[in-house]
């Protein structure tokens, strides 16, 4: 889920935190440059890893800062193709579903990468698997209900060069780093369609407990 | 800004949870003005989800040695990656994860795989029983702590 990425930049500190230790500026400086922007091709940055290296401080003309080359290690969200990763959903379209991690929210599953066979309820919104039962038997629909927790396969990560241009409205919503996923395969899709198998077994043995239970109960009460 | 290296290496969760409370830390201390709000939302919106996994609940040593016992069943940095975060605990989700897992993985190395899963019978257990909030927090807990117990045993 996530890389590490070796960078470096020049850093300018102001004036007034020269008299602060010079690490600890940069840290700050570099988390405030980078956490939570996205670098095309890289990923989402999320926080500083480390300080490698430190370069010597120049100054320019007419410029009060310093400026300091810095080589650091930086934390990056970016899953790698074919991983599994675990996100909840956050809404749904006829083109597909949207999934969240809390802090990245473009994970994005088309339409046609949804457990087939499937159909989208327009009431709620929500698409469903029909799951197959015996022969004979009506398919029972499991809902992707928003909110529920999804398990599912990273196809592509697709990054795009946004130009920040504050008056053209349509490149407001266009994204700079989406996920697409698929949830095709078994075991993929919300997890408590694959959790019951073992809590089936579960429940039978919880059943057998409770009577015993029940049992040295009412011996208990008998006795007082 | 100059990218030198795209891919150091893979992180696992456990790291990257790690140095996120570390940071955390350090912005706390900072007076107010000083503090980064846009940072510390990323930090805790990226430390909720990840205090929601198994990761929550493991540390470096853990993965260290769940590295070192899964050496014979040669799995990939990947794959190894993916089980510690996600803690597979039954054979479609190590399916999953794992590549053609039927054909490079023997009868032995799998029941080695499926031992670290017969934990999740126990949490089950331990789950359905709890009916507090705090007690299925704690048994999480002790689960995570019996199952990478087993590893370090």
């Amino acid at each position: 889920m996530f890389i590490l990425s070796e960078m470096q930049d020049i850093v300018a500190v102001v004036p007034h935190h020269f008299k602060n230790q010079l690490k600890e500026t940069l840290h700050n400086s570099l988390n405030w440059r980078f956490a939570n922007k996205v670098i095309v091709d890289l990923g989402l940055c999320v926080c500083l890893y480390d300080i490698l290296h430190v370069g010597d401080m120049f100054i320019l003309a007419c410029d009060g800062r310093g400026h300091v080359p810095v080589r650091f290690r930086f934390i990056i969200f970016r899953p790698f193709v074919d991983e599994i990763l675990e996100a909840k959903i956050v809404s749904s379209t006829e083109a597909g579903i949207t999934l969240s991690v809390g802090f990245f929210e473009d994970i994005f599953i088309p339409m046609h990468k949804l457990p087939c066979p499937n159909g989208f309820e327009k009431t709620e919104q929500t698409w469903y698997w029909a799951y197959g039962q015996e022969e004979g038997e009506p398919p029972t629909k499991l809902m992707m209900e928003a909110g529920s927790t999804v398990r599912f396969r990273v196809v592509e990560n697709i990054f795009k060069d946004v130009r920040p241009d504050p008056n053209d409205e349509p490149s407001k919503n266009e994204k700079s780093f989406q996920v697409i996923g698929q949830m095709m395969e078994s075991g993929l899709g919300c997890l408590t369609w694959w959790n019951n198998e073992g809590e089936e077994d579960e429940e039978e043995e919880e059943d057998g407990e409770e009577q015993s239970a029940n049992g040295e109960e009412d011996e208990d009460m008998s006795a007082e | 800004m100059e990218v030198i290296n795209k891919m150091v290496t893979l992180l696992p969760n456990v790291e990257v949870l790690k140095i996120i409370n570390e940071t955390r830390a350090r912005e706390t201390k900072k007076k107010k003005h000083d503090q980064d709000s846009k940072l510390s939302t990323l930090l805790f919106e990226t430390s909720s989800y990840l205090n929601q996994t198994p990761v929550a609940s493991q540390n470096e040593e853990h993965f260290c040695k769940l590295v070192e016992v899964l050496k014979p069943v040669k799995l990939t940095q990947a794959e190894i990656l993916q089980i510690a975060n996600l803690r597979p605990s039954s054979s479609i989700e190590l399916q999953l994860i794992i590549e053609d897992c039927e054909e490079r993985i023997k009868t032995e190395e799998q029941l080695e795989l499926k031992s670290l899963q017969c934990y999740h019978r126990w949490r089950q257990n331990l789950w359905t029983r709890a009916k507090q909030p705090t007690d299925r927090k704690r048994a999480n807990t002790e689960y995570d702590r019996a199952y990478f117990g087993f590893v370090l045993a």
